[in-house]
């Protein structure tokens, strides 16, 4: 009986290929258009799709589509994407015009046995992604493009040519682009000349991401991350310095599940605070990705680094949803088209919204050209510098009642910070070597005139 | 038999039971070290009932918190810590992520107590410290967070040093809280909190905290006045750009003598009271960032109270020009400069003992300098001096060549002060001439009770008169001093002053003697 129902299946998917249809619909919500031909049909589940058709999905809507190869892609919200190529020869092409597709593409498509060979393209206006492996999200506004790795392997490199470009040429430009592995992002940004180098993303929005496949909205932020969180890092060290190894609770688990050694964390090592050289950017692991705008959010200064991950985890920058979306600080808003928007109210009481700069999104100096340490998105449109200049690293106002006897134990009168000159430091007046403060202390040292 | 298939059983059972324990462990284990901690917390949440009594139950309770911690979800990670501490569950770093996340929910005193556990643990000592230091301060409690923090230092290099110039800094910070309730803030900020900035911008002058803190400086500077600019090689340029200084002394002289030749010394043996005005004026002018011209100058007049002939033939005026200047640049990756002075003075005196004043003596003095930071001990600078000296008695007329070397060496509470001279005097009448070694210390002690600063000195000059041996022989003057300062206000400064002087030779009759001088003075400062 299940014998026959695969048969079945199996040769359906043979008919339907041969008759130009190259995905199912599995699961529809709202509205779900296909145009082909210049014939728009709205979809439903069992639907097919056929080779240069494309997709549309309305506002909170979402579609799970089923290849013949039994990839499955889920095109979200308010998307546009169209299936340029998808045979049974070579590799395919999906160019995404906007919004964002989850994509859990089989290891075995077309069988190509090269795993050094894209299986799949998915092209945006500005980037193109080779896809190797299994389970990964792309997002564009038509500009920036966005791609997150959750499992398998994709290749991704920014794409300056428009129109119909071979698969072998596709594959030339992926090959020169960055490697994302399982955790990490990496955006293209139509400003910028290459990729960002992948960062590991935030472990919350990860594994929010992660576990909504089917483009769930819900921006609330989560019950186990509340915007107003307390950071773990006292004013005046980083969240490096103060962060647990994570050794001793690796020991223990691996004494208790009984293995040889700590369990280690899958994610890459390096430099988690990330860095600006030329043309190369590689974000803050640990920095939020606004998945409609491309738009990287580094954790702010006061984030943690977590050792076991090597990622940075921040309290103040924002937090995410349930659904895996950033979800900014309450004043700040960030646009589908990447502007970033700070309400300030000013001495009047009127609110008004100004439009900041984009964050750098690094966390401190590594090599060059590090202009920021990744809190501008944060409150009141506060930049880091004028934080910086009201300097003292305090929590919160101070409410110390100072001890009026407490003087820095016998400290004294004469200044150490010795002054110039023809006015200050050491220097001689007739003989006399003097000593000079602020109040002119003057020790005549020599014979007196 | 039966006893023994039972126990087989049990162990079957137990082996069963921990095998797969084991394998449901091993899924968090799994979530912990990919990152995904809810994933981590969710499956440990399944297996918390079922564990209760068993083994795991502590780790089970210390691995959630740890997870809640890293989802920053504090509430969660503070009731887990304390579950796991309540089953004896405590691994070496819980205190300290236990403390982290009291810290974080603002419940500082407990945090505290935590991190003094991780200390107990030796685990992440320095960062602990820091934890209780700035707690500490965030409770009012300065003086025992200036303790903690200082308690940084005493702990291995390789551990403090990711903390001392954020501990520093907030010294610091503290200091200045503690300054801007003083009356004097001007003062205390520039002699406690940017002395003590400075000391954690020289922890690492690199790091990302050390622009903070130069920023902080720069601000204190600005807002209390203490720099005009700084020059290119960092030294500051003051501000103001002048300094006028009126000062009255007067004071009792035990032994009143006459030299105003500097060949001979005359003793009247007899004391009197004396006042001294004397009044400096300065401006200095900068040329870009590199140079400095500041014209000076200088008057003072002695007056003796006791009026007999021997002693009012001392009383005298001086006026005495100059032109200082210094190129800054860099020397040994320090400030530095090259000083250029010359100055000049003319004394008038009452050398006839006719109740007035006569030409005494007038010098034209060239300067050359060179000042530098090359021992750790602080700035040092060596010139090399001429002095043309005219006498009112042509005889006395004398050329003095002088190498100097000054060091101040600044320690934590005091400020040392050295100074080295070897003088080559060549007088008209060669039977004066003389080559002399003069070597002073003073060193300026910490205030006292915050009221007055008091400050000592001792200098040994051992003179060679090479012409005249036979009849003096080397000389050697002995000079310890005392005084002892307060400032009042931003003005105005009193002092008490204590001098004496012993001068040995052959010549008893003319050249040794023995005096001291006692006396007030008031100083203003403009």
């Amino acid at each position: 009986m299940r014998l026959k129902f695969l048969v079945v299946i199996t040769c359906a998917l043979s008919f339907s290929a041969f008759a130009g249809n190259v995905a199912v619909v599995k699961l529809i919500r709202g509205e779900v258009d296909s145009i082909n031909g210049g014939k728009t049909s709205r979809l439903k589940v069992e639907d097919w799709v056929s080779d240069g058709a494309v997709v549309k999905t309305a506002e909170k809507s979402f579609v799970k589509l089923v290849f013949i190869d039994k990839s499955q892609m889920n095109i979200g919200p308010s998307s546009e994407m169209k299936i340029e190529k998808f045979d049974d020869k070579d590799s395919g092409v999906i160019d995404l015009v906007k919004g964002k597709i989850r994509s859990q593409v089989t290891k075995d498509y077309l069988q190509i046995q090269d795993k050094d060979k894209s299986k799949l393209f998915i092209k945006t206006k500005t980037a193109v992604l080779g896809v190797r492996g299994t389970d990964f999200m792309v997002s564009t506004n038509g500009e920036n493009t966005a791609t997150v790795l959750f499992e398998g392997e994709v290749v991704f490199n920014k794409l300056d040519q428009t129109g119909n470009i071979s698969t072998a040429n596709l594959e030339q430009i992926v090959d020169q682009g960055v490697r994302i592995l399982p955790g990490e992002f990496s955006v293209v940004e139509l400003t910028r000349p290459e990729p960002t180098l992948p960062a590991v993303l935030n472990v919350q929005q990860r594994e929010k991401l992660e576990n909504n496949v089917n483009f769930e909205s819900d921006r609330s932020p989560s019950s186990t991350s509340t915007s107003e969180k307390g950071s773990i890092v006292p004013p005046g060290l980083n969240g490096a310095v103060v962060s647990n190894s994570s050794e001793t609770i690796k020991t223990e688990i691996a004494q208790a599940v009984k293995t040889d050694s700590p369990a280690a964390a899958s994610v890459t090592k390096g430099d988690a605070a990330g860095f600006v050289s030329g043309n190369q950017m590689k974000p803050a692991n640990g920095s939020f990705i606004h998945v409609d705008s491309g738009v990287i959010i580094p954790p702010d200064s006061t984030g943690v680094l977590d050792k076991n991950t090597n990622t940075y985890i921040s309290s103040k920058n924002g937090t995410v949803g349930s659904d895996g979306n950033y979800v900014p600080p309450k004043n700040v808003e960030i646009t589908s088209g990447g502007k970033i928007l700070v309400s300030v109210t000013d001495s009047a009481g009127v609110v008004k919204v100004q439009e900041v700069a984009k964050p750098v999104a690094v966390v401190t100096a590594n090599p060059v050209n590090l202009t920021n340490v990744g809190t501008e998105i944060a409150q009141s449109g506060t930049s880091a510098a004028a934080a910086a200049n009201s300097g003292a690293p305090t929590r919160a106002p101070s409410n110390d009642i100072l001890n009026k006897n407490f003087v820095p134990s016998g400290l004294s009168d004469i200044s150490n910070n010795q002054r110039n000159a023809v006015g200050g430091g050491i220097s001689t007046i007739n003989d006399a070597v003097i000593i000079k403060t602020h109040t002119d202390t003057t020790i005549n040292v020599s014979k007196e005139p | 038999m039966k006893k023994l298939n039972l126990i087989l059983l049990l162990s079957c059972f137990w082996v069963f039971e921990s095998f797969a324990q084991t394998e449901e462990l091993k899924k968090a284990s799994q979530y912990f070290s990919q990152g995904k901690y809810q994933a981590t917390v969710d499956e440990l949440a399944t297996l918390e009932q079922k564990y209760e009594n068993s083994a795991h139950a502590g780790l089970i309770a210390y691995w959630k918190a740890i997870s809640f911690n890293r989802l920053q979800n504090f509430p969660e990670a503070i009731a887990n810590f304390d579950k796991a501490l309540k089953l004896k569950y405590n691994p070496k770093d819980l205190h300290y992520e236990y403390g982290q996340a009291l810290f974080a929910s603002e419940k500082l005193k407990a945090a505290r107590i935590q991190f003094r556990e991780s200390i107990r643990k030796k685990f992440k000592r320095s960062v602990s410290l820091y934890y209780i230091a700035f707690i500490s301060k965030e409770m009012g409690e300065s003086k025992k967070a200036v303790k903690f923090f200082k308690a940084i230092d005493k702990l291995p290099e390789a551990e403090a040093i990711e903390v001392r110039q954020a501990s520093e800094f907030q010294i610091g910070d503290i200091y200045l809280e503690q300054a801007e309730t003083h009356k004097d803030a001007f003062k205390e900020v520039e002699t406690h909190v940017i002395p003590q900035y400075n000391k954690a911008i020289a922890v690492n002058e690199d790091s990302a905290l050390a622009p903070q803190i130069r920023e902080k400086v720069i601000n204190l500077q600005r807002k209390y006045e203490l720099v005009l600019f700084n020059l290119r090689n960092g030294r500051p340029a003051l501000n103001p750009p002048y300094f006028l200084r009126f000062a009255e002394e007067v004071g009792v002289d035990s032994n009143v003598t006459f030299s105003p030749a500097l060949t001979t010394i005359s003793k009247s043996k007899q004391s009197s009271a004396f006042s001294k005005t004397d009044m400096i004026g300065r401006y200095t002018f900068y040329v870009d960032n590199y140079l400095s011209i500041a014209p000076e100058f200088r008057f003072n007049q002695t007056y003796y109270y006791n009026r007999v002939p021997e002693i009012y033939r001392n009383d005298n005026y001086l006026l005495a020009p100059a032109l200082r200047s210094a190129y800054e640049y860099t020397l040994f990756n320090k400030a530095a400069s090259f000083l250029v002075d010359y100055e000049y003075s003319e004394a008038r005196r009452d050398v006839n003992a006719r109740k007035q004043y006569d030409f005494s003596s007038r010098s034209h003095t060239f300067m050359l300098g060179q000042r530098f930071n090359f021992f750790s001990a602080g700035e040092s600078i060596i010139r090399l001096r001429q002095r043309l000296f005219e006498s009112y008695i042509s005889s006395s007329d004398s050329k003095t060549t002088s190498l100097v070397f000054e060091q101040i060496k600044s320690l934590q509470t005091s400020t040392l002060l050295f100074y080295f001279s070897y003088d080559r005097t060549r007088v008209d009448n060669k039977i004066y001439d003389t080559d002399a070694f003069t070597l002073r210390t003073d060193w300026i002690l910490a205030r006292v009770k915050d009221w007055f600063t008091p400050s000592i000195g001792l200098a040994l000059t051992s003179t060679d008169p090479i012409n005249n041996q036979s009849e003096r022989g080397r000389e050697f003057l002995i000079n310890p001093n005392g005084r002892i300062s307060k400032t009042f206000g931003k003005r105005w400064r009193g002092n008490l002053k204590y001098d004496y002087q012993k001068n040995s030779s052959k010549d008893k009759q003319n050249f040794a003697f023995k005096k001291q001088i006692y006396s007030a003075e008031v100083e203003f400062l403009f």
